[in-house]
Formats: C-alpha cells, sequence, structure tokens
C-alpha cells in the first residue's frame, strides 16, 4: 500500500512540476512582453510555409490517378502556376488599397479560423516597420483588425470584430454598437426608424471612417424598438493570404 | 503491460492537439486535452492548453485576456485527478 501511495505521489510531482512550469512560463511571458511567446510564433509561421508547400506539391502529384512522372510534373507547376495566379490577383486587388493610405503589405501567415481568442498572425519582419496599433485592411479596404503585439519577426492582429470586442460604428448615419461574435462576424442593435437592408456597410468613425463589415441579414419585431442586425467582414477567410497594414493615423 | 503503446499513444494525441492549435478548430486542442485526463495524469495537456494562450492571446499581459485554455487545462487535468486516483488508471 505505501509503494502505490509512494509511488502516485511522485507521478504527481510531474503533474505539479508542470503546472509550475506553465504558471512561470506564462508570467515570464508577461513581463517581458511575449519574449516567450515569439519563438512560438516565428515556428508557426515556418510550419505554415511548410504545410502550404506541401499541398501545392501534392495537388500536382495526386491530382492524377497514376504518377506518370511527366504528367505528374505538369501536375505540380499547374497547380503552382494557380497558387501564383491567386498571390497575384489578391496583391493586384491590395494595389487600390495602397493608392488610398501608406502602408505595407504582409503575408498571413497562419489560420483565419483557428484562434478561439479572434486573432491571427502576420509576417512583419525588420524592413515591413509594422507596429503595435496599426490598422490591418483586406483587399476590399475593410478594417480586419489591429496589429496587437509585433515580436520575432511576426505580428498578432486582433480582430475588430473578436468575441467581447465592441466597436462604436455608424450604420445609416445612426450610432450603433457592435458587439463581435468572432469568425468575421458581428451583431448589433439599431433604432427600427433607420432603414437597413443587407449589404449597407458599417464604418467606424475611430478608425478613419473605414468599414468593417456589411450587413449580412436583419431581424425585427414589431413588439422591438429596435432591429438586430447581423454583420459580416465580407472576406475568404480561408483562402486570404495578404492583408494591407497602414498606421492608424492614415 | 508495455509502456510503449502507452507513450506512442500520448505522444500522437500531443501531435494532434498542436496541430489542432495551429489550424483546428478551439474545440479540437481541448477534446485532446481532456481525453488525455481522462486516462493518464498527462502534464502534456497541461503543456497544450498553455501552448494555445501563448499561440493566440491578444497580448502579452495578463490582462486584459486571461490565458482561458491554460486554466480550463489545468482545472480538466487537476479535476479529474481523483477520479484516475479511484480507478488506478495512472
Amino acid at each position: 500500500m505505501q509503494y502505490r501511495g509512494s509511488s502516485r505521489v511522485g507521478k504527481r510531482r510531474g503533474l505539479v512540476l508542470a503546472t509550475a512550469f506553465v504558471a512561470l512560463a506564462l508570467i515570464a511571458d508577461a513581463l517581458s512582453g511575449g519574449a516567450v511567446r515569439a519563438p512560438l510564433h516565428a515556428g508557426a509561421a515556418l510550419v505554415g510555409g511548410w504545410v502550404r508547400g506541401a499541398i501545392d506539391t501534392m495537388e500536382g502529384h495526386f491530382s492524377f490517378g497514376r504518377s506518370e512522372t511527366q504528367l505528374a510534373a505538369l501536375a505540380a507547376r499547374a497547380a503552382e502556376a494557380n497558387r501564383l495566379q491567386q498571390e497575384n490577383d489578391q496583391l493586384r486587388a491590395l494595389v487600390n488599397v495602397a493608392a488610398n493610405s501608406q502602408g505595407k503589405t504582409a503575408p498571413v501567415v497562419s489560420s483565419l479560423n483557428a484562434s478561439p481568442y479572434g486573432t491571427f498572425l502576420i509576417g512583419a519582419d525588420s524592413t515591413s516597420d509594422i507596429q503595435q496599433g496599426d490598422l490591418v485592411l483586406t483587399a476590399g479596404g475593410f478594417v480586419i483588425g489591429r496589429v496587437s503585439n509585433v515580436q520575432g519577426g511576426v505580428g498578432i492582429v486582433s480582430e475588430i470584430l473578436a468575441p467581447g470586442n465592441s466597436s462604436e460604428a455608424i450604420l445609416h448615419g445612426a450610432a450603433i454598437t457592435v458587439e463581435g461574435e468572432g469568425g468575421g462576424n458581428g451583431e448589433a442593435e439599431v433604432p427600427r426608424a433607420v432603414p437597413v437592408a443587407p449589404g449597407d456597410v458599417v464604418t467606424v468613425p475611430s478608425l478613419g471612417a473605414r468599414a468593417i463589415a456589411v450587413v449580412g441579414a436583419i431581424a425585427s419585431t414589431t413588439a422591438s424598438a429596435a432591429q438586430t442586425v447581423y454583420l459580416q467582414l465580407p472576406i475568404d477567410r480561408s483562402g486570404l493570404e495578404y492583408v494591407y497594414v497602414t498606421p492608424s493615423h492614415n | 503491460m508495455s509502456r510503449l503503446p502507452t507513450i506512442s499513444l500520448r505522444v500522437a494525441a500531443t501531435f494532434v492537439g498542436l496541430a489542432g492549435i495551429l489550424y483546428g478548430p478551439a474545440w479540437l486542442p481541448l477534446v485532446v486535452i481532456t481525453l488525455l485526463s481522462l486516462r493518464y495524469r498527462a502534464w502534456e495537456a497541461l503543456i497544450l492548453g498553455m501552448c494555445m494562450d501563448l499561440m493566440w492571446m491578444q497580448s502579452a499581459a495578463l490582462l486584459p485576456s486571461m490565458p482561458l485554455f491554460t486554466l480550463v487545462s489545468l482545472v480538466i487535468v487537476w479535476g479529474l485527478e481523483p477520479l484516475r486516483a479511484e480507478l488506478m488508471l495512472a
């Protein structure tokens, strides 16, 4: 019995040490301003690049039933050409945004859907001059979020429509409060007297009157003085590869 | 019973959790943490929770964003300790 008890204490000691390690790591990260998480972000960006390259290669080699060398090589080149075309299209669209405000294009180096906090990572090397507080825009000029931290060549972007985030916005001249729900979605209460239709654009004065979302759906009842407006950021979250980063004072 | 399948299972589950942190929905690492904690005194479950927060939390400061996944993994791992001890699974 004593042997089993001491064995259990010994195994529990591992959990105690792990708990202490986790607590110390989080405290060290907070006190150092993100120095602990910087290698994690850099590693994630690296893995993201490998995964993207592997997917491109596999699309070329496994798009045909048989692995005939010449066909597989041509398919791989076609897949890479498609990827480059998509990149070109996204970058060309960002030229329009760049014409209206100074800033830099940055690659998205993480998934937009994996974070429970409404954040994602962008590449921010030393030459990009991306700083904390900069606004992150889509090709359509919509504000996705703000850069909340930059370290180790990677910037973390906090989405405007992240869960729990509130933004004071304007819709058809009416002041509303947009509550973020994550996944590029949000909702707001708008007085019923305000004419709202799907596709209407919501802007935020504090972000230079830039748009943050469009109206997706509207729910109202005659018993209520307000209508609930469901908002969405009009982007393909799974296919977003580049964003435009501009200083917030622009 | 050989320890190799146990270690392999925990390593595989940890990798699934890490992949979920990077690319999967938020509930995937949570499911991995729970399953690991049900069966083992899995210190790696605490590491997964910490990695989830370090990876995606908005700012480096503990406030205003709290490390929710770390706290949840602590509750799950330590909360299931009496059950593991009673069932003598680990």
